[in-house]
């Protein structure tokens, strides 16, 4: 069908990513010169910290795993032309629910059913949160820029008091999960990478975005998805029924935004904890417009942004800490710079 | 004076010659009919004329201020007509805009046109007539003296394009030169000195548009052939009756727009609906096809109720036309193949073969919709919906911009629907399509649908009087 349309806007996407790219080095270079380093200086502790050292490496990937998650549950809700912007909050109740379910399950659960168990608590927490914002859409056509806004705060609330009776004593995190229900870590394939974070959890991750690329482009379902958030009233007249994908698309977002959390519960931490999140519900974002809502061109940028996340630790000495922030900020809008032409 | 010069213009899309050595001119006080196929060059000349797009080779001269009238409406809806006359060009006081001196300014210029509108209607409330009118003003606005228009006709009803084509004979007298682009060659005759027919991108006639040189012009049009008598849209043939079983009764239906609305239509029937647009089509489409529920009355449909649900409707074989694709039936951005699949074509042969059916032009289903001429884009619009087995068609203003031998095509198709036992129903402001199509047709006023009767009946003094509400 239409395979080789997709492959060439595929390509104009590519394009888009690597100007991106491009536009992306050049202010990083000025920033670097203008807080007082030679850029060479800077990249040159960048890539030792980072991909040249396994640990290193392994910490980059650690970090883009969240995002593979969540960028992907971003790019499928825009691309029903749903604006799903309550993926943090929708993050946060899955690690909650994920995490009392994690020592709730009796230890003695086989590891595999209780990964499982827990990925799907998570899922369907995750999923019900979303169902805020499209519940408000449907009944009251309230916007879900606003509606699914309001849900992350609530969340963070609900989710601080709701822990309350599960926390450990004196601090503000749920107990360890069984070590038998956690994700492999790294360090115990490769001894180089001691200490780092990164576990199977980014397999997981590639294969949600594997999932999500055939479920958009090689299923009849997906290819109503796709008609739906590129025309809704033309969906409906044609068959589509639109207040069912309407649901099940801040669902399915939801639900991918909830398993996320299993990244820290199952993976680097064990257990849930307060604040683990830092905001990357909404960095996500970004990494879906930088990958224009293609499930494939999530990869290479949860990447960037975990090179960034990563990184800027590693670069701290030599520029502020703020370069994250202008950095992720200055990405963002080249892509929106970049798409804009594309479109024209 | 010359207004326009054209040299050997030249453009292509992608390698694909769309314009080939066209050369002509139009003088000042001249109106020039441009016309041709689908897909001949015709918007892109005009935007090439405009300045909008580069040619590849070439010249064009014009004089400083030219004005277009593009073929979809490119008004903003919630704005008054003031407004948007003036949008980009905002009469200023101080710092903001001078809306009095907008109104004031819209008045002048409509006088000056021989033309009346409230300039502070809400665009979104006027008719189909009155917003081309809008649209007439804006491209007017700055002491323009060259006109180009992009069939500006094909939303108009016949009473509008009467007054429509009133104006420009006025806007003529006044020096200002116009090219004129539709489908419709009578047109052509009455407010025009020249014909120019376009064919595959080049300049195949210019000529004086008499009528009895029309029928030569047509055929030039789709480059020979003898086809051109098709041209006057004559009574599409039928191989059977309609039989006598009710498959779509309306019974004292209303919605929206519709109060208290009737009408029956049997298997095998092509059912017209005339009327003025804006007396509850858009309203009667919508129930049939199942987007807004009767708030009182009923639709049923082989004499069980009717879902209100296009998705199960369509289960039962209905299929719709939207009078406005690009708000209703386009998927942006998408392949005509994915807009295709969209209707009832799934596999890529399908798409293939119904493009074909249908002469889309190119035949491409890899290219994205945006890059088909409007025209083509509507015959992708049937190629997706008239394929496999159906029972009901709704078609609203189904051949809007389609020349006529697609045009032909099109309404084959919906007779041999009809033949086979479908019903249909032809919703049009345009009463030659509903005279060469209909078995039976009603005329809707004020939410109304008045009695149908055999089209026989219907002679010329009773339609217009039941179009006028008498
Ligand atoms: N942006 C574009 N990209 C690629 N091809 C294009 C583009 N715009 C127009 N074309 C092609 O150029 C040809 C002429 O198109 P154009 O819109 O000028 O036709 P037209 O004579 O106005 O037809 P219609 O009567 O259907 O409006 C068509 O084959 C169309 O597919
Ligand atoms: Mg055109």
């Amino acid at each position: 069908m239409s395979e080789a349309a997709t492959a060439r806007s595929g390509g104009a996407a590519w394009l888009n990513v690597a100007l991106t790219l491009l536009l992306t080095g050049v202010l990083f270079n000025l920033f670097c010169l203008v807080s007082g380093s030679a850029p060479i200086t800077v990249y040159r502790a960048l890539v030792s910290t980072t991909i040249a050292s396994p640990y290193g490496l392994a910490q980059l990937l650690f970090k883009a795993t969240p995002y593979l998650f969540l960028g992907v549950a971003a790019a499928l809700a825009f691309s029903a032309g749903q604006f799903n912007i309550g993926l943090e909050g929708q993050l946060l109740v899955g690690s909650l629910a994920m995490g009392i379910a994690g020592v709730m399950l009796p230890p003695g659960t086989p590891g595999l059913i209780a990964v499982a168990l827990l990925c799907l608590v998570a899922m369907l927490a995750g999923a019900a949160w979303a169902m805020i914002p499209a519940f408000l859409k449907h009944r009251f056509s309230a916007p879900e820029v606003m509606t699914s806004i309001m849900t992350n705060f609530i969340a963070a609330l609900a989710a601080g008091l709701l822990l309350k009776p599960f926390a450990v004593s004196e601090s503000t995190h749920t107990a360890a999960v069984p070590k038998a229900f956690m994700f492999a870590a790294i360090d115990r394939l490769i001894p180089a990478t001691k200490g780092a974070q990164l576990s199977t959890a980014f397999l997981l991750g590639l294969l949600v975005v594997a999932g999500a690329h055939w479920l958009l482009f090689r299923t009849r379902f997906g290819f109503e998805w796709r008609a739906f958030g590129a025309n809704p009233r033309a969906a409906r007249l044609y068959g589509v029924e639109t207040r069912r994908l309407m649901f099940l698309s801040f669902a399915i977002s939801g639900a991918l935004a909830g398993l996320a959390a299993c990244v820290y519960v199952l993976g680097a931490k064990g257990f849930h904890e307060d604040g683990f999140s830092g905001g990357i519900g909404f960095l996500a974002l970004g990494v879906a417009l930088l990958a224009k809502n293609r499930p494939l061109l999530v990869v290479p940028a949860a990447l960037l942004f975990g090179l960034i996340s990563y990184g800027s630790l590693a670069i701290n000495a030599h520029v502020p800490k703020e370069m994250t922030d202008i950095l992720t900020a200055v990405i963002m809008a080249a892509a929106v710079i970049t798409s804009a032409k594309a479109k024209r | 004076m010359t207004s326009l010069a054209l040299a050997h213009v030249k453009k292509a899309f992608g390698g694909r010659p769309v314009l080939e050595d066209v050369t002509f001119s139009v003088a000042a006080g001249e109106c020039v009919g441009l016309c041709g196929e689908n897909g001949a060059g015709k918007t892109t000349l005009l935007r090439i004329i405009m300045g909008l797009e580069r040619p590849d080779g070439g010249e064009v001269r014009t004089t400083a201020s030219l004005g277009m009238v593009h073929q979809h409406f490119s008004l903003v809806p919630a704005l008054t007509v003031a407004e948007n006359v003036w949008l980009g060009r905002e009469p200023m006081r101080r710092l903001s805009f001078d809306r009095d001196a907008a109104a004031a300014q819209t008045v002048a210029l409509a006088k000056r046109l021989g033309m009346t509108i409230d300039p502070q209607a809400v665009v979104e409330d006027l008719s189909v007539g009155q917003k081309q009118r809008v649209e007439l003003l804006k491209a007017l606005r700055t002491e323009t003296e060259l006109l180009l228009l992009d069939e500006p006709t094909a939303v108009l009803g016949p009473q509008d394009t009467d007054a429509f084509l009133e104006l420009l004979q006025t806007l003529k007298s006044r020096g200002i030169a116009i090219v004129l682009v539709t489908h419709k060659l009578k047109e052509i005759a009455r407010v025009c000195s020249r014909a120019v027919v376009l064919h595959k991108g080049r300049i195949v006639a210019d000529q004086a548009p008499t009528l009895a040189a029309l029928p030569a012009l047509a055929d030039a049009m789709v480059g020979g052939g003898g086809n051109g008598e098709k041209a006057l849209a004559p009574r599409v043939p039928r191989a059977s009756a309609p039989s006598a079983e009710v498959r779509v009764q309306l019974a004292g239906v209303g919605t929206g727009e519709l109060s208290d609305a009737s009408l029956t239509v049997r298997r095998g029937e092509i059912m017209g609906v005339a009327g003025v647009e804006g007396n509850g089509q858009e309203a009667l489409f919508r129930v049939i096809v199942g987007l807004d529920a009767p708030a009182r009355g009923t639709l049923s449909l082989d004499g069980k109720p009717a879902p209100a649900s296009p998705a199960k409707l369509r289960a039962l074989g209905v299929r719709a036309i939207a009078s406005d694709r690009h708000i209703d039936a386009v998927l942006p951005h998408m392949s005509a193949g994915e807009n295709a699949r969209l209707g009832h074509v799934t596999s890529d042969a399908a798409i293939r073969e119904a493009m074909e059916r249908f002469d889309v032009r190119p035949l491409d289903p890899d290219l994205a919709i945006e890059s088909f001429s409007g025209g083509n884009q509507q015959k992708i619009m049937f190629a997706r919906e008239l394929g496999g087995a159906a029972s009901l068609i709704v078609a609203n203003q189904p051949t809007r911009g389609i020349d006529f031998l697609a045009r032909d095509r099109i309404w084959s198709a919906l007779a041999a629907l009809a033949d086979a036992g479908a019903s249909v129903v032809v919703i049009s402001s345009d009463t030659d399509e509903l005279r060469a199509l209909s078995d039976r047709m009603a005329v809707m006023y004020r939410g109304k649908i008045g009695e149908a009767l055999a089209i026989g009946e219907w002679t010329d003094e009773k339609l217009g009087a039941a179009m006028a509400g008498a």
